[in-house]
Parts: structure tokens; sequence; C-alpha cells
């Protein structure tokens, strides 16, 4: 890979174009062995309240201890203020103005809420956060978003954690070719197929969490995936041969039998 | 008059915990609840409160405190 095809979102700069999830992991060994595997240098966690009686595991000391860079979310607000609250708690936790904001009052489909997410990202960017909003693959909310200073656009593929690909291909096209921040493909990714296709449409990213976590080997799954990551982004640079409705041939026709 | 005889603030929504001489800051509950407080966030009553100022934050009677912590999330 080309050394110099580096990502830059905000103030910081990757070499991979792989975003990884922390979530479904069977156990956090697992987690930190596929997340090496994988290449990712960003990973997303949540929040919650912590158990009292210290039952949590730690889930930070292996990222950190991996020299990841935390990309916290809003999982759980049903609103702005929700989410706004959210996120300057995971400043504080955390210590990192990154934050994936998402908004998903539906709990069956789980689908972002483009009017209170438009709304959190404005009063976000205010207060100084590198917000990366989880979206529908909307072309007008992906510019409103970017208006407002996001650092880059999430547009969802499919529903969270369906593996059903990228069903919103049409609109992702009409996304990336329109923004001017980063376009990360969050969410559906079900197959490295999937990941090398969006990177072949020119996302400049794209977020796996459960076609990895839950694969029957998330390590080789995650490795399976760099690999994808790598092969669509370098056939996006390359640039893929046009299509045509009829045959070309590839051997010359003339010449051999006369 | 009434005279109340003790105040007491709720700990993610689940634990009472008595304000008395020696528990009366937010530094105070997580001494008190044996909380670890290296990457986690306190509100109270929904504002989010800088750890700078964990000490000098006295704390209510009804006070509504939550701590928050990283899990495992996509």
């Amino acid at each position: 890979m080309n050394k110099q095809d580096l990502l830059n979102i905000g103030d910081k700069t990757f070499q991979s174009r792989l975003f990884t999830g922390t979530g479904k992991f069977a156990t956090s060994e697992l987690m930190t062995q596929s997340l090496a595997a994988s290449g990712s240098e960003l990973v997303t966690m949540a929040l919650k309240r912590i158990d009292i009686a210290g039952k949590d595991d730690d889930i930070l000391k292996p990222l950190l201890a991996a020299g990841m860079n935390l990309l916290p979310n809003t999982s759980g607000a049903k609103n702005a203020q929700d989410a706004i609250f959210a996120a300057r708690l995971t400043r504080e936790a955390l210590g990192t103005n990154w934050v994936k904001l998402e908004i998903h009052p539906d709990p069956k489909y789980l689908m972002p809420d483009p009017i209170e997410t438009l709304h959190a990202a404005q009063v976000l960017v205010k207060e100084g956060f590198v917000v990366l909003p989880y979206m529908h693959a909307d072309p007008v909310l992906a510019k409103r978003l970017e208006e407002v200073g996001c650092a880059a656009v999430m547009p969802l593929g499919s529903p969270i954690g369906s593996n059903k690909g990228l069903a919103s291909r049409e609109f992702l096209q009409i996304i990336i070719e329109q923004a001017r921040v980063p376009v990360v493909v969050d969410a559906g990714i079900g197959a490295p197929s999937d990941a090398a296709l969006a990177m072949e449409l020119g996302a400049d990213a794209v977020l796996i969490n459960t076609a990895m976590a839950v694969s029957n080997n998330p390590v080789a799954m995650a490795n399976a995936f760099a690999l994808a990551v790598t092969a669509g982004r370098q056939a996006y640079l390359a640039g893929l041969a046009p299509k045509a409705q009829h045959a070309i041939a590839t051997s010359p026709l003339t010449g051999f039998l006369n | 008059m009434s005279h109340k005889l003790s105040s007491q603030v709720l700990v993610n929504q689940v634990t009472p915990v008595d304000i008395e001489s020696g528990v009366s800051t937010l530094n105070d509950i997580m001494n008190f609840l044996a909380l670890e407080s290296s990457s986690v966030a306190i509100a109270v009553n929904n504002v989010v409160i800088s750890k700078s100022t964990w000490s000098q934050h006295t704390l209510s009677d009804g006070d509504n405190i939550n701590v928050f912590g990283a899990i495992a999330g996509g």
C-alpha cells in the first residue's frame, strides 16, 4: 500500500481505513486479538452507569495498551439532549473530544433520527467536539452535517448488526461524490466483500463490529476485513475499468485462422 | 420548626448514601463506595461535574449522582 495514502479526520491521521467496534466479542482477549489482526487504529465504545459492586470488565486497559484511538459513542441517546449529555460524559471520562454521535429512538431498526442528530451536532461542534455522526444514507443530511462542522459523516449500509451489506449503495455513491469531509460507511457491513465494495465506491473508511465479533473465528475475519479494505481502496485509487453492455475481446480476433 | 435528621443522595439510581461528616463531597462518595475514579465521569442531577472539582463539590439532600464508565460497544 502506498504509504502516503493516509486518512485525515479532525486532528488525527490514520494509516488503516478499517475502524472497529468493541461490542459483542465473546471475551476481552478475543476482542484484543481481533482488533490487532484488523490493524484498526480507531475503536468505538459506549458509556453506561458503572456497577457499584465493581463487576464491570475493564475494557479500556487493553485498548489503551494497544495504542488505540478512542471513539466513544452516544448509544442509548433518544434525542439531542441525551446525546449532548452523553458526549460531555465521554469527554470527561475518556479525555477525548471525539464522539460518534448516534441517536436512534426506535429499538427495532435503530434508524438514526436525522433532526435530533443535526441539532446535537451543531451544539457539540460549538463545544469543541470532533463529531462523527451516524446517519442514514441521505445525501442532503450529509451536506447539512458537513456544513455545521462535522469532521466526517458515517452513513449506514443497512441496519446496525443486520449484516445485510450496502442496501443503501446508490445513496452512498451520491454522498461520496458530494462530500468534502471523509465518508465512513458504518453499520450493516456483513462480509469483507461489502467492505471492499464500499471502498471501491470511494468511501474513506468503513466501521465494522458485528460481522467480525460474531464470526466463528473473529481473528481470521478481522484479517479478512483488513485485506478487503486494502484491496477496495487500491482498486478505487487505481480506477475501475468501465462496464459495457456487450463483450469486448481481450484477445485479438483477427489473423489466426484466416 | 422541622428538623431533618439526615441528608441522603442516590448513586446510580440504586445505592443510597447518607451525607455525614467525612462523606460530603463527590470525592468522599467515590472513596466511600470504593469506586475507581480513573476513566469515569460523574453527573449530579444530570450536570457533568469535572473531576478537578469533585473535592469541592458538596452534596445536598436528594442529589441524584450517576457515575459512568466505558463499556464495549459499536
